[in-house]
């Protein structure tokens, strides 16, 4: 602040003023409230809100502030001012903010002070008072705003608080002087007139010196702005404006009437009338012309007089300092005296910051501008470093090549086309003729754009989204198609692009799918779906008849026919069988008429000629009945007109054993007969009865997946009967017939469904035993002994369900004895001895029965059935049941005998235990180094041969709480050598390292190239070059 | 059709040419080689292992200086074998490393020690000129060199003289004609390298200062030095009053004593300085704002500072606490990576022109080459007369070292302790380059760490090695004892142990 050399303008007033203050403002609250109320809505009422806010908000912080300053100057500054603003709430919060500044910047705080001279202030608005200099420094003195209107106004001010960005560490700058102190507009300094030499005295005269004109500027913003005024103050405003406007004129008047500066005073301070006393009769000062005072300036000295004297002068440095001047100039010139004139001069010349504080913002700022441009260059930093992840894939490191090309690291990039365009001079005639013509035309890429433009504008801006939105659509689903193009193009598959082309044929004229034909309907409720589904329905059928569609029938067709020639009826023939087949099996997967037409058509199969009528067992029955006779008629016949038979087959052991042979088939023929007419007798019965339709088919080996069709089924509804009246077969046939068909003999001597019906035939020691070997191995024997046997399909059908059934449990009681069984060997022995007696009584058995059959034959049966039964048994041995599993178990017993394992195990951990355990040595060799015989003390030296091993304590093992684990607390000393402490430094896992150690690196292991990639270094460097500094941003 | 025959090629099996090995083709199943690994550590031991028996870095030594080397310089404008040396009596000698003999030299160039000398550019026109290329983004002011000893000749000249910009090869580069010096006689003197020598060659140009000279450094394109003494001055080579004094605090006139050690440009952000000073900052200028950026106050003094070439940003500090430590320029707070290893003052350091490796001379006799951003050396190479390295740097091709001592001599090391000299066979440097990758693979396990870690020190070195662990432990144990027997009230935060890389700062402002 400048100091003047003039005498203040009342020295003892100064005290006073700012006393009398407090008290005229608590007796008119209303009137001064109001007057701020007006200020404040004055401002942005007459818009000049812009001018009036921004200076308060940047000086608001107490003059001395360099934050604020450096606002002017620097724009880094712009910033910080926002962050102070985000700290809004922050700042309201310390309402003690400025007067900590104020205290490090060690100015006197106006806002401290005049907490001191008036608490209202200071609590009210304790961020906002700090104006010594500022142009609201007038106003704000005696405006007491009131909470409400002035609320927006105070927290605006608080804003530009950033106090806290201030390093503390300046503080051992000196702040006495006078520099420090304030800055004051320049124009005030000369309105005023007058220049304080202290702080107080600048209070006291804003308080009363320029209150003059400042009253005057607030009663004409206040007078325009009356409505305004009365929005906000609703509450009695009206008498409240009444009593302010006669105020206003009260103290006008008083203005008048008293020339001096300070007039004023004595109207707001009605309690104290003490008028100083006057020595001179005009304030002095060195800017107080002689005189002055009785102009309408009222004695004060306007910058235009001073600026009179060189106005016309050339000198070049004058005309630069009129330049700076002029705004300063306009806006003391009374004409335009309002509130908001020199606010819209380039604002308050500052005093400048203290060259530290100064010299701090600057640095800030060309910090973050150097930054800014520094930050730049990450990108090639990040190159050079081989960290941009632009290197070649699987690569291990991102080479860099030195020295770099052309000074732009190792990235060269071509232009693209935009980039060409842009720059594009025309060289030659003809390129600047085409280019003007393009001008001319209006068709350059400028031109085109604005032509767009305009067209845009003139679109409705939803329109044009749409648009926009529908193309980019488009674009998409275009793409896309390409990209599923391309996809399928690249497809080498024969087998693939034959499929294709069918289904592209297959595809209709309209070449869409049905899910795109389901959208078009959707879409305007046609019926292409349906259409569509027709057509490929009427397709598929003309495919059909045509047998285009199997590739069997198409071979047949056209390549074998002419190969084939000779064979045409056979030809014939077996295609149509094969094609009947085929449709056939098409129904059936359809599942499409079942069950009696099924059953016709495999009896179509069997004959062709047979009448159709004939249906199921009922025909097969009847058909087989026919053959039967029929042979017997043959044979008959043959008999009949057989002639005498010579040679060999004359003779009589071959008469005897034709003669055998025939009274076996005979036998058989009978039986088959009988059969058949039961058949019949139940065939009507089953008929009647109710068939299921699963029973239809017929689970085949208990594979639930695999199915038997046709004439099993059939039987099936004879075979239930058949199983209620077992003893109705003749046992002996049976025999025979087993015998023949390999039939282990055990079984063979009882028929299979009376095994089933009673299952338990051993006698059993053990439950599970008997379960497991008889009953399974037994319906095993069964099985082996009905199947392949054709003649008797009703007994095997029943024999199925039980095995079944049978199986099904067995398997589950095997498990169930695996889960629970426990080895217990004189058991398992009993029940083995138990066992073993059946076993060795069957051969006997069989034996008797050889003696009986005198073939060798039957001998030659024998070996293939015990062969079998070995089978059999390893069999049952393996899943853990019969009798052979014991053998087994018991063998494991036997081989085991002796073998206390748990114990072995725990007296082995113990041992472990004990040899890792902490113990002492005693090394001490008898004799030596002490004396011995009687009455020999012990040496002192004793505990020196004791050393001490420190073992691991058993509660510190690895394994101190796994009682069935051992886990050695050796260590392997030499592998010690090859372990890390600690992973390497480009790891972040163990797992990484040792991939990366495990993965060879050598020209045994990897492609020559490959290893080259691996140990080329990351730098190369070309020999004898100077490698240059990077000059280049990437 | 395709049909498959069996075919066997000669060209399969026989070398692609006379000098080429016969073609091996091996199965590469893994499963074919189950002893890979073992097989692979034990190259790796044995490529360790060869690699410390074909270590012999020294090169040579340089002799000419009267008095020990305290500054030197490497042509950056070309000359890839030249190099400039001062020394503590005055004289400033020129080398050629590839004939290994001084070209030129100066004695008396100074009175008392050379501080600084820096290789000023090629001027305009002239042979080896590099110039910043155009419209590369940044703004550049383009100074132009008007001829030595003319008084400002006029705006047009200037103008023509821009027209005879062009970009040099450079690899054709011979180099700088003119060598600046500094020196503590409050001088720094311009000499023409191609002229004259001996013991009473007139300089160029002399530029007086107030206060003796420290260092020097050249601006990278323009005729533009600066000198470090009380403050930073910039000069312009044609005039003899600095353009622009720069200092922290402006206000300042630093008569307490302290002065500037140490100057030196960013070679890419061309228009950014860094500083150190006797009162333990480290500090940034930048030219276009003519002001400081902000400074760092460490615990020890920072005796030299060189940007990475490659990586502007970044600043590399050799400091008297016997570390090195790397900084971004843009957060000084902390810094990057903390280097130890030297048990003396680091006097100089210099980064690799690959900018991933540089290389330290120390007070301790010892030179270190040091991997970025890696913590302990890579390698130390002594020799028994080699005394304190005041000096050290890279080639500008980063295959050679060079220091500079106290015992007068210039000394050249490999760069690479086992770099073979001289031709090298492709098939040679393929080996090489496998034997490289082993180490590196294997490089922390069992005994190719133990070879790659192991360094013979003399001594002294050793001793001084042992003694400062012990007393960093102890310091440790101390640091530790007083955290743990803190009393009750004091603030836990303020006992909390400095981050290591934050601990040699000891105050930042901006």
């Amino acid at each position: 602040m400048v100091r003047t050399g003039r005498q203040p303008r009342t020295q003892p007033q100064s005290t006073t003023t700012t006393k009398s203050s407090k008290p005229s403002k608590k007796s008119k609250p209303s009137t001064s409230s109001k007057k701020a109320a007006s200020a404040a809505l004055s401002a942005p009422s007459t818009g000049l809100d812009v001018y009036s806010y921004a200076p308060r908000k940047t000086k608001a912080r107490g003059d001395v502030d360099p934050e604020s300053r450096a606002s002017f100057q620097s724009k880094g500054k712009g910033k910080r001012q926002q962050a102070s603003e985000d700290e809004e709430e922050d700042d309201e919060l310390m309402g003690f903010r400025g007067g900590g500044i104020v205290e490090f910047t060690g100015v006197k705080p106006k806002g401290l002070k005049m907490g001191m001279d008036s608490d209202e202030e200071f609590v009210g608005e304790g961020d906002e008072d700090e104006e010594i200099d500022s142009d609201e420094a007038e106003e704000s003195e005696d405006d007491f705003k009131p909470k409400k209107g002035g609320k927006t106004k105070a927290s605006s001010r608080s804003n530009a608080q950033p106090s806290a960005e201030i390093d503390l560490d300046e503080d051992e700058i000196d702040f006495d002087d006078e520099q420090g102190e304030g800055f004051i507009d320049a124009s005030e300094m000369l309105d005023m007139g007058v220049y304080d030499s202290d702080d107080s005295e600048i209070d006291s005269g804003s308080d009363d010196g320029s209150d003059a004109s400042d009253d005057e500027e607030m009663a004409s913003a206040s007078a325009s702005d009356d409505d305004s005024e009365v929005d906000s103050e609703y509450e009695g405003a009206l008498d409240k404006l009444g009593s302010f406007v006669e105020q206003l004129e009260s103290r006008k008047r008083k203005n008048e009437g008293d020339d001096s500066p300070f007039g004023d005073d004595s109207g707001k301070k009605k309690k104290r009338v003490v008028l100083k006393e006057r020595t001179e009769a005009y304030p002095e000062g060195e800017f107080v012309a002689v005189g002055a005072h009785d102009g309408e300036d009222d004695g004060k000295l306007n910058l235009d007089d001073l600026l009179s004297s060189f106005a016309d002068s050339k000198n070049p440095r004058l005309a630069a300092l009129r330049k700076t001047l002029k705004p300063l100039a306009s806006s003391t010139t009374p004409s335009s005296s309002t509130s908001t004139s020199h606010l819209k001069s380039s604002g308050p010349l500052a005093a400048p910051l203290p060259g530290r504080l100064q010299d701090k913002i600057d640095r800030e700022a060309a910090y973050e501008k150097t930054k800014e441009e520094t930050d730049k260059w990450n990108e090639t930093v990040r190159r050079m470093k081989g960290e941009s992840g632009l290197g070649v894939e699987g690569a291990r490191h991102e080479r860099l090549t030195l020295p770099l090309m052309g000074g732009e690291g190792d990235v060269r990039r071509a232009p693209n086309a935009a980039e060409w365009s842009a720059k594009f001079q025309p060289t030659n005639a003809l390129e600047s003729s085409i280019q003007s013509l393009l001008h001319a035309g209006a068709m350059s890429s400028s031109d085109l754009r604005k032509a767009e433009a305009t067209a845009l504008a003139s679109l409705d801006p939803a329109d044009v989204a749409a648009r926009q939105a529908e193309l980019r659509q488009q674009r998409d689903l275009m793409y896309r198609a390409e990209r599923k193009a391309k996809r399928v193009a690249k497809i080498k598959s024969k087998a693939f692009r034959r499929i294709h082309r069918k289904a592209k044929g297959k595809e209709g004229d309209s070449g869409l799918s049905l899910e795109d034909l389901e959208e078009m309907d959707r879409m305007d409720g046609g019926d292409r779906v349906g259409e569509e589904q027709n057509r490929m329905e009427i397709q598929r059928a003309r495919e059909r008849a045509t047998l285009k569609h199997s590739s069997k029938g198409g071979r047949w067709s056209r390549t074998d026919i002419g190969g084939l020639e000779g064979l045409d009826d056979e030809r014939n023939s077996a295609v149509r069988e094969m094609v009947k087949r085929n449709e056939m099996l098409r129904k059936r997967i359809r599942g499409e008429q079942e069950g009696e037409e099924s059953a016709d058509e495999w009896a179509e199969g069997d004959s062709e000629d047979e009448l159709g009528e004939e249906v199921g067992v009922e025909g097969i029955r009847r058909r087989a009945m026919d053959e039967l006779k029929s042979l017997e008629d043959k044979e008959a016949a043959f008999a009949a007109n057989q002639p005498k038979v010579k040679g060999v087959v004359g003779m009589k052991f071959m008469q005897d054993a034709i003669k055998r042979g025939d009274r076996k088939a005979l036998l058989e023929a009978t039986e088959l007969q009988e059969r058949l007419e039961r058949m019949g007798e139940q065939a009507v019965k089953g008929l009647d009865e109710e068939e299921s339709p699963l029973s239809l088919s017929e689970q085949v080996q208990g594979n639930s997946g695999r199915r038997v069709f046709g004439p099993s089924s059939g039987n099936k509804s004879i075979a239930t009967p058949s199983s209620a009246e077992p003893a109705s077969l003749p046992s002996t046939s049976t025999t025979n017939h087993t015998t023949k068909l390999n039939a282990p003999l055990s079984i063979s001597t009882r028929s299979p469904l009376s095994t089933n019906a009673t299952p338990t035939s051993t006698d059993e020691s053990n439950p599970w035993l008997a379960d497991a070997a008889s009953a399974s191995k037994l319906s095993r024997k069964s099985n082996k002994a009905t199947v392949g046997k054709d003649s008797r399909d009703a007994s095997r059908l029943a024999d199925k369900v039980a095995r079944h059934k049978s199986r099904q449990s067995d398997a589950r009681e095997a498990e169930q004895d695996d889960a629970t069984v426990d080895i217990d060997p004189s058991n398992v022995l009993a029940s083995a001895k138990a066992k073993a007696q059946p076993q060795i009584t069957a051969p006997s058995k069989e034996k008797k029965k050889g003696a009986a059959g005198p073939t060798t034959k039957a001998t030659m049966e024998e070996d293939e059935r015990s062969s079998d039964e070995d089978d059999e048994e390893q069999h049952e041995a393996q899943r853990g049941r019969g009798q052979l599993a014991f053998k087994q178990r018991e063998l494991v017993a036997r081989a085991f005998a002796g073998d206390n394992v748990v114990a072995d195990f725990e007296a082995e951990k113990r041992r472990e235990i004990e040899r890792d355990a902490p113990r002492e040595e005693d090394n001490t060799l008898p004799g030596w180094g002490s004396w011995g015989g009687k009455g020999a003390k012990k040496s002192k030296h004793a505990k020196k041969f004791i050393t001490k091993i420190p073992g691991i304590a058993p509660s510190a093992r690895q394994d101190a709480t796994f009682t069935n684990v051992i886990i050695s607390e050796k260590k392997d000393k030499k592998a010690q050598k090859y372990l890390l402490k600690d992973l390497p430094f480009p790891y972040t896992s163990a797992a990484q390292h040792e991939h990366k150690l495990r993965t060879p690196m050598g020209p045994e292991w990897s492609t020559s190239t490959i290893l080259r990639d691996q140990t080329l270094p990351s730098v190369l460097i070309k020999p004898g070059v100077t490698i240059r500094p990077v000059d280049k941003k990437v | 059709m395709k049909i498959k025959t069996l075919h066997r090629s000669l060209e399969d099996h026989l070398p692609t040419s006379s000098s080429s090995t016969a073609p091996i083709s091996r199965n590469l199943d893994p499963a074919l080689h189950p002893f890979a690994r073992p097989r692979e550590y034990t190259r790796a031991v044995a490529a360790a292992k060869l690699e410390r028996m074909f270590s012999k870095p020294f090169v040579d030594s340089l002799e000419g200086h009267g008095d020990g080397l305290y500054s030197m310089t490497k042509d950056e404008s070309g000359g890839l074998s030249r190099i400039a040396s001062g020394s503590g009596d005055g004289e400033v000698r020129v080398w050629d490393l590839a004939q290994r003999k001084s070209l030129w030299n100066v004695q008396g160039a100074h009175r008392g020690m050379v501080k600084g000398v820096a290789f000023s550019h090629p001027a305009a026109g002239e042979e080896g000129r590099v110039e910043k290329k155009i419209g590369s983004g940044e703004k550049s002011l383009k100074r132009k060199r008007t001829a030595l000893g003319d008084k400002g000749k006029g705006r047009q000249d200037e103008e023509e003289d821009e027209e005879e910009d062009f970009d040099y090869d450079t690899t054709l580069a011979r180099g700088s004609p003119r060598i600046l010096s500094c020196g503590v006689d409050k001088t720094v003197k311009l000499w023409d390298v191609t002229g004259a020598k001996g013991a009473n060659v007139k300089p160029l140009q002399t530029y007086a200062g107030k206060s003796g000279f420290n260092s020097i450094s050249h601006h990278r394109y323009d005729p533009i030095f600066a000198t470090a003494s009380t403050s930073i001055e910039i000069w312009d080579e044609t005039k003899t009053s600095p353009l622009s004094t720069l200092k922290f605090h402006s206000t300042s006139n630093l008569s307490s004593g302290e002065h500037i050690v140490n100057v030196a440009f960013n070679k890419s952000e061309t228009s950014v300085l860094a500083s150190s000073g006797s009162d333990r900052t480290v500090c940034l200028y930048d030219l276009r704002s003519g002001k400081a950026l902000g400074r760092v106050s460490m615990n020890m003094r920072v005796n030299q500072l060189v940007f990475n070439p490659l990586q502007p940003p970044v600043l590399l500090c050799a400091s008297e606490d016997h570390n090195l430590y790397t900084f971004d320029m843009r957060n000084m707070a902390t810094t990057t990576q903390v280097y130890k290893g030297h048990v003396g003052a680091v006097m100089s350091c210099d980064w690799a022109p690959t900018g991933r490796e540089f290389v330290s001379g120390s007070y301790d006799r010892t030179i270190r080459l040091w991997t970025a951003g890696e913590g302990k050396a890579r390698d130390t190479y002594h020799t028994k007369r080699m005394q304190r390295v005041f000096t050290s740097m890279y080639t500008l091709d980063s295959r050679f070292v060079l220091s500079g001592s106290d015992d007068s001599n210039l000394r050249i090391w490999k760069a690479r302790a086992g770099d073979k000299l001289g031709v090298v066979d492709k098939r040679e440097m393929a080996r090489k380059e496998y034997r490289d990758g082993l180490r590196e693979k294997w490089g922390t396990v069992g005994d190719v760490a133990k070879l790659e870690r192991q360094r013979f020190l003399p001594k002294d070195i050793h001793n001084a090695e042992t003694l400062r662990r012990t007393m960093l432990d102890a310091r440790n144990k101390k640091e530790e004892n007083r955290r743990a027997h803190a009393p009750k009230g004091v603030d836990p935060s303020k006992l909390k142990p400095k981050a290591a890389k934050k601990a040699a700062i000891a105050r930042v402002e901006s």
